[in-house]
């Protein structure tokens, strides 16, 4: 029977949730001081308005609850499941009337698109978009990219009140160090330290340029923010392709893949031990994937009569090539090079998917499947070969590296399936949704991959005033694969089990 | 009707045409035999111009013609134009010849072959049209982001505002980029790779409460690029100024800030007293 949740649950979980909520409202000083700063009176008064209101909001639901007490697993979740979505409710409200959305569901999709790093945009000309707003796009991804509950945790917002709950519902299962709030606050440390120094050099070559120093300054934060969360958002409508500078885009496709490499391997590095990072399983899967892709993605390429010579694939094919199994989303193609098969082939597009689809690596800021469920599935196939060769008496093991050598067990083999299948699955009603729409297919299996992956390099079908039934639908991919599905599935469970009348007991029926 | 009678027709159409093309071939001036011919008045971007009309154009913008300007060209509202006299040299060779045409005398019609005198002077095909980049598209922005391969190294002219910053380009001095944007609905945007001499004449630069200088530009659109590493880029010859670029000033409302000073009022009490409800709590 499923297990539904009682008056006291939801107390609890609301209580949590305007918490969050509250911390939201200190994230949009952010774009406040932005606007006072550069005196965009409009956009100041706005997001006045929205900490205001998320105020109210955010401290109403914490009255539900004086004294929460500790999280449980399952209070934890629906937390952990609500916020993503209800944040993304509240970054909407200043977005959709700064005047640059065409209709509302298109905000809250930018919202949901800014908290997930899916980096998908739906804002309308984007170039004449203040500062302030744009600040705000950027902090949400940072927020999102680190994610909430690490955040969160890392400023003690939830007490001693189930902080490893919550900290496993996100997706993050290992700790950097044995206690989560000092895990979450080595993460935000790596963060801030990588952002700061990828500004100052991106500045640097802004200035050379010729962009004006606030205007330097500010782009190349957002972009290092966007880089190391593996966001994809920009500041710029036309992209990366805005900067034409190929030392501005050798950086960011550092930070695109730092950001994509495990927290607890960046923590191994940090203290002196790089060899973690070259014994790990996960490295050599993400190796062994890459040069396969790439190659396939060069020899597709090479067919294509317009953008086969070296350089060009070099500089926007091998970017595109890690913008897309970073999960970032940046691009220096057009989507139109992308699309019509005139620049890019079609092999090449789809072959742009399945890097997507698959991703980066786990306990990173990457979405999609991540490579070390590959590399398990992979590890179990070869366990199954061996099982069928190995006389009947022998007990065959099979292990792996990962941060230290660690035996398969059914149990990770079957996390690794469930997770891979649930994604698969998503795809494919992803592509169906598109296909239902008017799309083409190729192009609906791209965008599918696109927002469940969190990958954000998006074809067309994402467009300002799309329909509402697929930008729903692209709201929830986002959202699922953030969260990788489990979080997700049993808090639409519970909700769905909580909804239902319950049954009267059969000696009550006997009676009447 | 029978199916022989019906073949049998068809045959004696087809003969009758063979004919026809047979005879057209043998006589002088026919199509095949004036590719050469000078007395067509054309110049090198193709584009036919008729004589009279060519004549009336001269004598009422005598200044246009002198700078050789095609007869396809939309000519800028307002401001100033600059050409480009190095890349442009192919255009500029072409507006020599324009001027070239225009300065002789009005040259006599062709007698067509097949319709004699019997014609439209407007309607004139100019068997010396070459299938390359000469013609230009009078297109817009938001055409050049949806282009396929058919618009790849054309000529082409597009309006549009210039929007974000004058970045310099990394390998070639003297060269930056701007970006133009579509002054239609989609803000469709296309990068343009121009001389740092041009951009002077941009005075704003596009962002958040400034409109940028809208600019005509004519140049060579590149699907994918092949000096900037496959980029869809346009490489400007000519600029001119349609309409200058403006700043609109931000004013301070004070009202506009009071609902959200008292909301956060309102929130701040709300945190003060939940602080001490749980102190008494405790």
């Amino acid at each position: 029977m499923w297990q539904r949740f009682t008056l006291y649950d939801l107390r609890v979980v609301g209580h949590y949730l305007g918490t969050l909520i509250l911390f939201f409202a200190v994230l949009m000083v952010v774009p406040l001081v932005t606007a006072l700063i550069f005196q965009e009176w409009e956009p100041a008064a706005r997001y006045l308005l929205a900490i205001g209101i998320t105020m109210v909001a955010g401290c109403s639901l914490r009255f539900l609850r004086i004294e929460p007490g500790r999280l449980s697993r399952r209070q934890a979740l629906a937390v952990t499941g609500f916020a993503w979505v209800v944040l993304a409710l509240f970054a909407s409200i200043p977005l959709y009337f700064s005047g640059h959305y065409v209709t509302y569901l298109d905000a809250l999709f930018d919202g949901v698109s800014g908290l997930t790093t899916t980096g998908a945009s739906l804002v309308v000309d984007l170039d004449h978009l203040s500062y302030a707003d744009n600040m705000f796009r950027f902090a949400m991804h940072f927020l999102g990219g680190l994610g909430l509950i690490v955040v969160a945790l890392s400023f003690g917002l939830f007490g001693k009140g189930g902080g490893a709950s919550l900290f496993t519902s996100e997706g993050r299962s290992e700790h950097v160090v044995p206690n989560v709030v000092q895990t979450t606050q080595f993460i935000a440390r790596i963060t801030v330290i990588v952002v700061a120094l990828a500004t100052i050099v991106i500045t640097g070559i802004c200035l050379v340029m010729g962009m004006e120093p606030a205007r330097a300054f500010l782009n190349a934060l957002w972009v290092s923010i966007s880089g190391f969360v593996t966001g994809g958002f920009t500041p710029m409508q036309l992209s990366i392709m805005y900067y034409h500078s190929f030392p501005l885009e050798f950086i960011l496709m550092v930070l695109m893949i730092l950001g994509s490499i495990s927290f607890v391997v960046h923590a191994e590095v940090w203290k002196g031990r790089p060899s973690a990072f070259f014994k790990d399983f996960e490295t050599k899967t993400m190796v062994f994937w890459i040069a396969v892709m790439t190659l396939v993605f060069t020899a597709s390429m090479a067919s294509s009569t317009l953008f086969s010579d070296m350089l060009a694939l070099l500089r926007r094919g091998l970017f595109m090539v890690i913008s897309a199994f970073t999960t970032t989303g940046f691009q220096v193609v057009t989507v139109n090079q992308l699309t019509t098969a005139t620049a890019f082939t079609t092999g090449a597009f789809l072959t742009l998917a399945f890097i997507m689809a698959v991703g980066g690596g786990a306990g990173s800021t990457a979405g999609g499947i991540k490579f070390s469920r590959m590399g398990i599935i992979f590890k179990s196939m070869v366990s199954t070969v061996k099982e069928a060769l190995a006389p009947d008496s022998a007990r065959v093991v099979v292990a792996y590296n990962h941060l230290g050598r660690r035996t398969l067990t059914p149990e990770v083999v079957k996390e690794a399936m469930t997770v891979f299948i649930l994604f698969v699955v998503t795809y494919v009603i992803g592509t169906l949704v598109g296909i239902a729409h008017g799309f083409e297919a190729t192009e609906a299996i791209f965008e599918s991959v696109a927002m469940t992956s969190n990958g954000g390099i998006i074809t067309g079908l994402a467009t300002p005033g799309m329909a509402p039934t697929l930008e729903l639908f692209y709201i929830l991919q986002m959202w699922a694969g953030r969260l990788e599905f489990v979080t997700l599935l049993a808090l639409i469970v519970e909700v769905g089990a909580s909804l239902l009348p319950r049954r009267a007991p059969q000696s009550d029926k006997r009676r009447s | 009707m029978s199916r022989g009678r019906m073949t049998r027709r068809w045959g004696l159409l087809a003969v009758v045409l063979v004919g026809a093309l047979t005879l057209g071939a043998g006589l002088p001036g026919a199509w095949g035999a004036n590719l050469d011919n000078p007395d067509v008045p054309t110049d090198d971007t193709g584009v036919v111009t008729p004589a009279q009309d060519d004549n009336a154009e001269k004598q009422d913008e005598p200044a246009s013609s002198a700078e050789g300007e095609t007869p396809n060209r939309v000519a800028p509202q307002e401001g100033e134009e600059l050409e480009l006299p190095v890349e442009g040299a192919e255009g500029a060779e072409s507006e020599a010849s324009g001027d070239a045409v225009a300065g002789t005398q009005a040259p006599a019609f062709v007698t067509d072959p097949v319709f004699g005198t019997e014609r439209n002077p407007n309607n004139l095909v100019n068997p010396q049209q070459k299938p390359d980049s000469s013609f230009i598209y009078d297109t817009s922005i938001s055409a050049l982001q949806e282009a396929d391969a058919y618009l790849n190294d054309q000529t082409v002219q597009v309006v549009g505002e210039v929007v974000g910053d004058r970045l310099k380009a990394e390998f070639d001095p003297g060269y930056c980029w701007i970006v133009l944007q579509s002054n239609e609905e989609n803000y469709a945007e296309i990068p343009v790779f121009i001389t740092e001499e041009f951009t002077e004449l941009v005075d704003t630069y596009g962002s958040y409460g400034r409109k940028g200088t809208t600019l005509q530009t004519r140049g060579t659109f590149h699907l994918a690029c092949p000096e900037h590493e496959g980029l869809t880029d346009l490489h400007a010859d000519t600029v001119s100024v349609v309409e200058k670029g403006s700043i609109t000033e931000q004013v301070l409302d004070p009202n506009a800030f009071i609902p959200g000073g008292i909301l956060v009022v309102v929130g701040g009490l709300m945190i003060i007293v939940f602080h001490r409800m749980r102190e008494g709590q405790r």
